[in-house]
C-alpha cells in the first residue's frame, strides 16, 4: 500500500493536537496519592517491591525509573507513567488508523481524538495505573499484525510479537488474549510460522525472564503486597493470582468460557461502556467499518475483528458477566480499566467507517469537506467538561484521609487497615512519605481475618521494642493500653467480636476489652475525638472535583468522622437530634454502625460539615452510576 | 509496503524533550504558586499543609520550596502542645522524603529535625497514662525512636538505578537482535553482539534486583 505525501499543515496540526491532549493530562494528573490501587503500585514501585498478583515486575521497575525524576513529588512522578504512555498509545492509534485510512492523515487524528477525550481512557491516564502502558503493548501487537499482513510474514515479526507477549507477563495478563488473533495471523503462512516456532518460543522465554524480579525480591523480603505474617509466598502462586482463589488467572478463564452463562450480561455491560465512553451513535461508524475492511483487505479485518472479539465480548464474559448492581465496583475497576484495548481498537474500526463514509459522499464537495473536520473538533469540545468533572488535579482527598488517620493516633500505637483505599492509602503515607513511622501498620485482605501484612511494621528489630507485646502474639495487653486502633468496626463475623468492643474515634476505631468499657473510657474517647478534628482535612472533600466514586467513598468516611466528632459533644441547650442506624460495608460483611446525636450550638458546625461532605459525594455523580 | 529508511536526527527530539520539561516545570511552577498563595492566606494547621503542598511540587532550585520549608520550621517551633508540634515536623520531614530522586533534597533540614521529633515521640508516649513509662525511659525511648527515624527503608538508590537501565538495555537489546538479526537474510553477527550486549545487561539487573 502506497502511503501518500503528509500536508505540512496537516502534521502541524496532529501534533499540535498531541500537544493539547498531553497537557490536558499533565495538568489533570492527581497531585499525589490517586485512589485505588495506586497506593500500592507507587509503593512497591519505590521500594522495588511486588505488588498484588501477578505482581507487575515491569511496572514496578517502570515506576521506581520514573521516582528518580527530580521534580514534584514520589505519587506524582509514578503516576505519569500512564501520562506518557496514554500520548504513546495515541500515537500507536495515529498510525495504525494512517495504515488504514491511507490517504489522508486528518482520519487518524479523529481517532486520537475520540480515544483521548473518551471518559474510560482519560480516567486511567491520570490515576496512576498501569492499564496504559497495557494498551501500548497490544497495539504495539496489533500494529505487528497489521503489517504482517500487509508486508508477508517475516520470522522476525513472529519473534517480536512472542518477546513482546512474554514482557507482558509482567504486566496485566488480559493483555495476553492477544495471542489467539496474532496465531491466527500465523495460521496464514502456516509453514513459515511453523518454523518459527522454536525460536517465537525462546523469545516468549526470554521476555517472562522479567519476572524473576518477583521471584528475587520476594527471597528478598522486599515489599510484597500480599505477604501474610511472615510467609514467603511462592513464585508461581503469586504469578498465577492463586492467591484470589476464584480469582486465580487460568482458573478464571476456563470457567468462564465453559458456559454461556452470564453472556447477555457481559454483552449488555459492554455496550453500556461503549456508550458512556463514545455514545451509541458511533456504533453506525463502527460497524461501517467492517464494511470498509471487508473490501479492504479480509485479512486485517479478520485480525482486528478477532483482536477486538477477545478485548470486549471474551473479556466482559471472563470479567463483566454479572449484573451491574452499583458504581463503585464493577463499572470502575472492571469496566473501566479492562476494556481499554477494546475501546482503542474501537475507534480504529469506528474512524475506518467515518473514512468509508466520507469517502461514499465525495461528489458532495461542502459534506466531504467539513463532516471530517466536524468529528475533530467534536471530541475537543469534551476537553473542558472532562478536565473540570473529572480531572484529578485538585485531589489531594486519599493522601489527606491516609494522613490524617495516622496523626490521630497515639505514638508507637498499632493500626490495622483493611480495603484497598484505607490500607494501600498509609503504605504510600508510612512507607513512602516515612509519616509517623512510630506507628505499627497491619493490613488484613478479608474482613475476618486476623493474619496480617506486616509490611508497615519492618523491620521488626526496630519495632520489636516498642511492640514486645504484639510479637507475643498479646493483642490483650495493647488493648489494655489503648494501642489498638482499626478502620474496622466488629461485627459477629469477626474473630474478635467476642473478645473486644469499639468505639468510634476519628477515622478509625479504639478497642477496649469486652463488656469492660466504663463511662472513663468514653470520656476519653471524647477527648479524643474532639482532639482527632484538627487533624482531619475536610477542605478537599468538598473541592475536590472529580467524579471518582471512590474519591467519593473515602470522603463518606470523612464524613463519618465529623459524626464521630460530633457525638462526642453534649451541647448545653439541644436544637434537636440525629440519629443514624446504617450498615458499613467491607467487601461482603456488613457492619452495624449506630449513632445518636444531640445537636447544639457547639456541634451542629461538624453536622454541617457531615451533610455537606455527604452531599458533595454522593454516589449518583459519578460518570458511570448506572 | 517500502521500508522506509529511519533519518536520525538530534533535532527534533531535542525539542521534544525542551518542550516535555518546560511543560512539567511549569506545571510545577503553576502549583506551588498556587499553594504558597494559599499558605500566605492561612493560619494554623492549614498553612502547614499549605506550605507542605509546596514542598510536594517541588522542582529544582525553587525559591518556593526554600521558602515553604524555612516558613514550615518558623511555623513548627511556635506550636505548645506537643501533637500539634509533632504533626508539623513529621509533616515537614514526610514533605521532604516524598521529593526525594536520586539525590535528597534539604538532607541537613531532615537531619536537624530527627532528634526533635524523636524527642516529641517518646515525651508523647511518656505522657500516654496506659504505657506506664516514666522520664527514666526517656532515654531508652528516644534512642529507639531516632534510630527509627534514621533508618532508610529504600532499596540501594545505586542498585536500584542499575537495575532499571539494565531493564532497559536488555529489553533492548533483545528487540535489536530480532530487528537487526533475524531480517530476511539472517545477520548472525548482529545476533552475536546483541546477545553479548543482553547478556551483559542481563546480569547486571539479576546483581540489581538482588542487591538493591
Amino acid at each position: 500500500m502506497k502511503q501518500q505525501a503528509e500536508s505540512p499543515v496537516i502534521i502541524l496540526f496532529s501534533i499540535f493536537a498531541f500537544i493539547i491532549l498531553f497537557l490536558f493530562y499533565l495538568f489533570s494528573l492527581n497531585p499525589i496519592l490517586p485512589t485505588g490501587d495506586a497506593g500500592e503500585l507507587i509503593t512497591a514501585s519505590y521500594l522495588l517491591g511486588i505488588a498484588h498478583p501477578p505482581g507487575y515486575p515491569l511496572y514496578t521497575e517502570l515506576g521506581k525509573l520514573f521516582t528518580f525524576l527530580p521534580f514534584g513529588n514520589i505519587g506524582y512522578r509514578v503516576s505519569l507513567i500512564p501520562c506518557f504512555f496514554s500520548i504513546l498509545t495515541l500515537i500507536l492509534i495515529y498510525l495504525i488508523t494512517r495504515i488504514l485510512t491511507i490517504k489522508n492523515s486528518i482520519f487518524p487524528l479523529i481517532a486520537v481524538l475520540f480515544l483521548g477525550v473518551s471518559y474510560s481512557f482519560y480516567f486511567q491516564t491520570i490515576i496512576g495505573k498501569f492499564y496504559p502502558v497495557n494498551a501500548l503493548i497490544v497495539l504495539l501487537l496489533v500494529l505487528i499484525g497489521i503489517k504482517v499482513i500487509d508486508s508477508g510474514f517475516e520470522k522476525r515479526y513472529a519473534y517480536l510479537s512472542a518477546f513482546l507477549l512474554g514482557i507482558l507477563t509482567g504486566l496485566h495478563h488480559t493483555a495476553l488474549l492477544m495471542t489467539v488473533p496474532l496465531f491466527i495471523v500465523g495460521l496464514f503462512y502456516f509453514k513459515a510460522f511453523i518454523r518459527s516456532l522454536p525460536l517465537s518460543l525462546l523469545f516468549f522465554f526470554l521476555g517472562f525472564l522479567i519476572n524473576l524480579h518477583i521471584y528475587i525480591r520476594n527471597i528478598k523480603d522486599a515489599f510484597l503486597a500480599i505477604r501474610k505474617a511472615k510467609e514467603t509466598p511462592y513464585f508461581i502462586d503469586i504469578l498465577l493470582r492463586k492467591f484470589y482463589k476464584e480469582g486465580e488467572s487460568l482458573q478464571v478463564v476456563t470457567s468462564t468460557l465453559s458456559t454461556f452463562e452470564g453472556f447477555q450480561n457481559a454483552i449488555t455491560n459492554f455496550l453500556y461502556m461503549i456508550d458512556a465512553n463514545f455514545g451509541y451513535v458511533t456504533m453506525v461508524f463502527f460497524v461501517m467499518g467492517f464494511f470498509y475492511l471487508y473490501r479492504k483487505s479480509r485479512r486485517i479485518l479478520l485480525f482486528l475483528s478477532i483482536s477486538f472479539l477477545m478485548f470486549s465480548l471474551v473479556l466482559a464474559k471472563i470479567t463483566f458477566a454479572g449484573e451491574i448492581k452499583d458504581n463503585e465496583g464493577s463499572l470502575y475497576i472492571v469496566g473501566n480499566q479492562y476494556f481499554i484495548p477494546a475501546f482503542c481498537l474501537y475507534v480504529i474500526f469506528m474512524t475506518a467507517g467515518i473514512y468509508f463514509f466520507v469517502e461514499k459522499i465525495k461528489k458532495l464537495i461542502f459534506l466531504y469537506k467539513t463532516i471530517p473536520l466536524f468529528f475533530i473538533v467534536l471530541p475537543l469540545i469534551f476537553i473542558p467538561m472532562r478536565f473540570s468533572q473529572t480531572g484529578q488535579s485538585n485531589n489531594w482527598v486519599l493522601y489527606y484521609y491516609s494522613k490524617g488517620l495516622l496523626s490521630t493516633l497515639p505514638v508507637s500505637s498499632v493500626l490495622t487497615t483493611y480495603g484497598d483505599n484505607k490500607s494501600f492509602g498509609v503504605w504510600y503515607i508510612k512507607l513512602v512519605g516515612r509519616y509517623r513511622d512510630d506507628v505499627c501498620h497491619l493490613v488484613v485482605f478479608r474482613y475476618e481475618a486476623t493474619k496480617w501484612n506486616m509490611e508497615g511494621c519492618k523491620p521488626e528489630v526496630l519495632y520489636k521494642d516498642f511492640y514486645s507485646e504484639f510479637y507475643r502474639n498479646d493483642i490483650q495487653t495493647l488493648v489494655n493500653k489503648k494501642l489498638y486502633y482499626s478502620t474496622i468496626g466488629l461485627s459477629e463475623i469477626h474473630p474478635y467480636f467476642k473478645s473486644f468492643d469499639t468505639i468510634a474515634y476519628g477515622l478509625v476505631y479504639v478497642y477496649f476489652p469486652k463488656s469492660k468499657i466504663t463511662e472513663k473510657d468514653r470520656k476519653f474517647v471524647n477527648e479524643l475525638n474532639i482532639k482527632a478534628e484538627k487533624f482531619i482535612t475536610p477542605y478537599y472533600c468538598l473541592n475536590h472535583g472529580t467524579d471518582d466514586p471512590l474519591t467519593f467513598s473515602v470522603c463518606r468516611f470523612v464524613s463519618i468522622a465529623y459524626l464521630n466528632i460530633a457525638s462526642s459533644i453534649e451541647p448545653n441547650l439541644k436544637f434537636g437530634t440525629f440519629a443514624l442506624d446504617t450498615t458499613i460495608r467491607y467487601g461482603n460483611t456488613h457492619e452495624p454502625f449506630r449513632v445518636n446525636i444531640n445537636i447544639g450550638k457547639e456541634n451542629e458546625h461538624y453536622m454541617e460539615l457531615y451533610e455537606k461532605i455527604r452531599k458533595y459525594n454522593a454516589r449518583e455523580k459519578a460518570f458511570l452510576f448506572p | 509496503m517500502p521500508e522506509k529508511k529511519l533519518s536520525y536526527s538530534l533535532k527534533p527530539i531535542l525539542l521534544l524533550l525542551i518542550f516535555i520539561v518546560t511543560a512539567l516545570l511549569t506545571r510545577q511552577f503553576f502549583y506551588q504558586q498556587k499553594h504558597i498563595k494559599e499558605a500566605n492566606a492561612s493560619i494554623g494547621f492549614e498553612k502547614i499543609k499549605a506550605f507542605e503542598r509546596v514542598i510536594l511540587n517541588h522542582f529544582p532550585l525553587s525559591p518556593y520550596s526554600s521558602n515553604a520549608v524555612y516558613e514550615l520550621l518558623k511555623e513548627c517551633e511556635g506550636f505548645s502542645e506537643i501533637d500539634e508540634k509533632l504533626y508539623c515536623y513529621e509533616t515537614l520531614r514526610s514533605s521532604l522524603i516524598q521529593i526525594k530522586s536520586f539525590y535528597q533534597p534539604y538532607d541537613d533540614t531532615i537531619k536537624k529535625i530527627n532528634p526533635k521529633i524523636a524527642q516529641l515521640r517518646t515525651e508523647s508516649m511518656i505522657l500516654w497514662k496506659d504505657n506506664n513509662l516514666t522520664n527514666e525511659d526517656f532515654e531508652r525511648i528516644y534512642i529507639a525512636q531516632l534510630a527509627l527515624l534514621n533508618y532508610n527503608n529504600a532499596p540501594s538508590q545505586l542498585w536500584s538505578v542499575i537495575t532499571v537501565f539494565s531493564l532497559i538495555g536488555w529489553i533492548s537489546a533483545i528487540i535489536f537482535v530480532i530487528m537487526k538479526g533475524f531480517t530476511k537474510n539472517q545477520n548472525r553477527r548482529y545476533v552475536l553482539i546483541g546477545m553479548l550486549i543482553y547478556l551483559v545487561f542481563f546480569l547486571f539487573w539479576l546483581c540489581g534486583i538482588y542487591f538493591a
